[in-house]
């Protein structure tokens, strides 16, 4: 029984019950968070460890046999993502740590909790369970955008709260017709009865595309971004770099995996997968240009480079899901750091215009050095982070050979670094000098300055990450092996605990 | 404003013990119904808020006092659940697994315990923190116009 499985979600929970119920703010309660993270990323580096050399770790929940109670499954991919979103929490949770002004008490709490949704969608082996962990997030997160908003912005959480009501009734509308198909909610049984369907059965490409439009929601694809820019700017910096390292790769790892599952050579959903991300990726890249507000160009970066995801997904190739998971990984990491940078200048300037800001390098001249870095691994420049991902897409798309799709990556590509340029000549590197209001703690560039290095860390070793990623991929491809995995779960008999036969 | 008209209904506020004790006494009937036949916490939790609700509605905003915060009966509600579903891990069962007993009992014939009980008495409260607390961020709310 492997009961580790379910560890990753325990952890956030415990800690979010005994946050709620520990309301004072004090330092012992950040100390106490801090810590509980530190144990998840542990924990779940451990996983990483393990699965990339035994195969994936199952877990009937409740005792009951595969095909008819719910499974937890941890592959590699979920695992690398498991310990990416705890590190992303941890970063979050130190950089709390530091605001000046002490955040509401259930902020805390209730990332969590949504820790805890993300978990649970990246390692849960049955359909409708992922939809419950999905709004597990999705609660969590509507909490967090309205618990410590301006009037003002209120009215972009209504947006927000709309589309991801209609992406959850459409994602069960999905459910509901999977199991009407099937007969199973089970990821394995479901593609082993897939085998049965002969062809190209209709009915499963109407489910596929149906979940790319719900998914394609949840990671901000191009027709359906709405939602995403105005409520991550509205949101207290912190949060928004938890929302936008975690929400949105959750949809993209949810795509990866639903597809992987339910293809049946049929290329209906991956041609509308195409055309979304190469409009995601010039449309983003575009709007991006044309905002001055530090953290909506950070938001229409964030779209534009989930183009770069679906781009990869719609190749479907090992090779291209095998940059996909790289460049997921990178993104979350670096991403986020981008948006705590951001927290940290707008702390000090107390504007998120850029044309507010002026000549930072010359005063805070580690921010700067930071900021630069994680700008560089964002656009993709070869040591850093984000170039091996890129460079894995691109060579699997020209082996494919999708040129258009290359050609738009490459474009957006080279906006995305013209985007940075003009933050970098405005912020940091300008005539004007601004006047910082305040001074950060260094708590919080403690957090930056850890992800940085992680990003480093990626890049540098992009050896072990490519290897990371083709094990992923390997993994989330052997179909076969998942499927006996799964079946032979051990199933202790019901009936108390006195009654042990293994 | 409003809660001063409420005040006034004597009707109301003299049938109010009698509406509480009414709720809470089906709640418990739900509550036991439930696993087997349509009832549960879920149910029952949401019964007894709307007594809790009454409640506030009557005497506005000092009966919370009476009651517990809200906010940390469904965090206990949660633990309580939560317990339930650990507790079987530490004796190298699976999560959530559930255990039942089988008891004779003079007079009342077999009865059946088991933990999915507890569980749902964690749900109950759950239920009851977030309805009502939802109930008192609408009033706060409402207050500022």
């Amino acid at each position: 029984m492997n009961t580790l499985a379910v560890i990753p979600i325990i952890f956030p929970l415990i800690t979010g019950i005994v946050l709620t119920l520990w309301r004072c703010s004090s330092a012992y309660r950040h100390a106490y968070m801090i810590l509980s993270c530190v144990v998840h990323v542990l924990f779940s580096t451990w996983l990483v460890v393990r699965t990339a050399v035994e195969p994936v770790i199952v877990m009937a929940i409740g005792g009951w046999k595969a095909p008819f109670g719910i499974v937890l499954t941890i592959d590699h991919f979920a695992a690398l993502l498991i310990a990416t979103a705890g590190i992303i929490t941890l970063a979050v949770s130190v950089y709390t740590a530091g605001e000046s002004k002490p955040p509401h008490p259930l902020r805390l709490p209730l990332m969590h909790f949504m820790l805890a949704g993300v978990c649970l969608s990246f390692s849960t082996g049955d359909f409708f369970n992922l939809f419950v962990a999905f709004e597990i997030m999705l609660m969590a997160s509507y909490a967090l955008l309205v618990l410590e908003y301006r009037p003002s912005d209120l009215k972009y959480a209504y947006s927000y709260l709309l589309l991801n009501i209609i992406g959850s009734g459409l994602f069960l509308a999905a459910g509901g017709l999977v199991y009407r198909l099937f007969g199973t909610l089970n990821f394995a049984d479901i593609s082993e009865r897939l085998l049965f369907t002969m062809g190209t059965d209709n009915r499963v490409v109407i489910i596929s595309v149906l979940m790319v439009f719900v998914y394609g929601l949840k990671a901000g694809m191009f027709p359906l971004f709405y939602w995403l820019p105005k409520s991550y700017a509205a949101l207290p910096p912190a949060i928004g770099g938890l929302f936008a390292g975690l929400l949105t790769k959750v949809g993209i790892y949810a795509l990866i995996r639903i597809l992987n599952l339910l293809f049946n050579n049929d290329p209906l959903p991956l041609l509308i997968l195409f055309v979304a991300s190469l409009f995601t990726m010039i449309v983003g890249i575009l709007l991006a240009l044309t905002h001055r507000s530090i953290r909506m160009i950070l938001s229409f970066n964030l779209i534009a480079h989930i183009g770069f995801m679906v781009l990869g997904i719609s190749i479907f190739t090992g090779t291209s899901i095998m940059g996909t998971v790289y460049y997921m990984i990178h993104h979350m990491v670096v991403i986020s750091s981008l948006f705590l940078i951001a927290g940290i200048m707008m702390n000090e300037t107390g504007s998120d215009s850029i044309d507010k800001m002026g000549n930072l390098f010359k005063q805070r001249p580690l921010l700067s050095v930071l900021f630069g870095l994680q700008a560089l691994a964002l656009v993709g420049i070869p040591p850093f982070s984000g170039f091996w991902g890129k460079l894995i897409i691109i060579a699997s798309g020209i082996s494919m050979g999708s040129f258009i799709g290359i050609g738009a990556l490459i474009i957006s590509s080279v906006l995305t670094l013209l985007s940075m340029i003009i933050i970098w000549f405005r912020a940091f590197y300008s005539e004007t000098d601004t006047v910082l209001v305040k001074h950060t703690s260094s708590l919080q560039y403690v957090s930056v300055i850890g992800l940085t290095a992680l990003s480093l860390c990626l890049g540098l070793g992009s050896f072990y990450g490519t290897n990371a990623a083709m094990r992923a991929t390997d993994q989330l491809q052997d179909l076969g092996t998942y499927q006996w995995m799964v079946n032979q779960a051990v199933v202790k008999p019901i009936g108390g605990v006195t009654n042990d036969a293994h | 404003m409003e809660q001063a008209i409420m005040k006034d209904s004597y009707i109301l506020r003299s049938f109010y013990p009698v509406i509480f004790w009414i709720i809470n006494i089906f709640a418990l009937f739900v509550f036991f119904k439930g696993h087997n036949a349509p009832g549960g916490g879920f149910i029952a939790g949401i019964a007894s808020a709307i007594s809790l609700v009454f409640l506030y509605i009557i005497e506005g905003r000092k009966c919370l006092n009476r009651i517990p915060s809200p906010v940390s009966l469904a965090a206990i509600g949660l633990a309580l659940a939560y317990g339930t579903a650990l507790a079987p891990t530490l004796m190298g069962q699976a999560f959530l697994m559930h255990t039942m007993w089988h008891l004779h009992i003079p007079l009342l014939g077999e009865l059946h315990i088991g933990t999915p009980a507890l569980f749902d008495l964690g749900v109950y409260c759950v239920v009851i923190g977030i309805t009502v607390s939802i109930a008192l961020w609408f009033d706060e709310a409402s207050e500022y116009e």
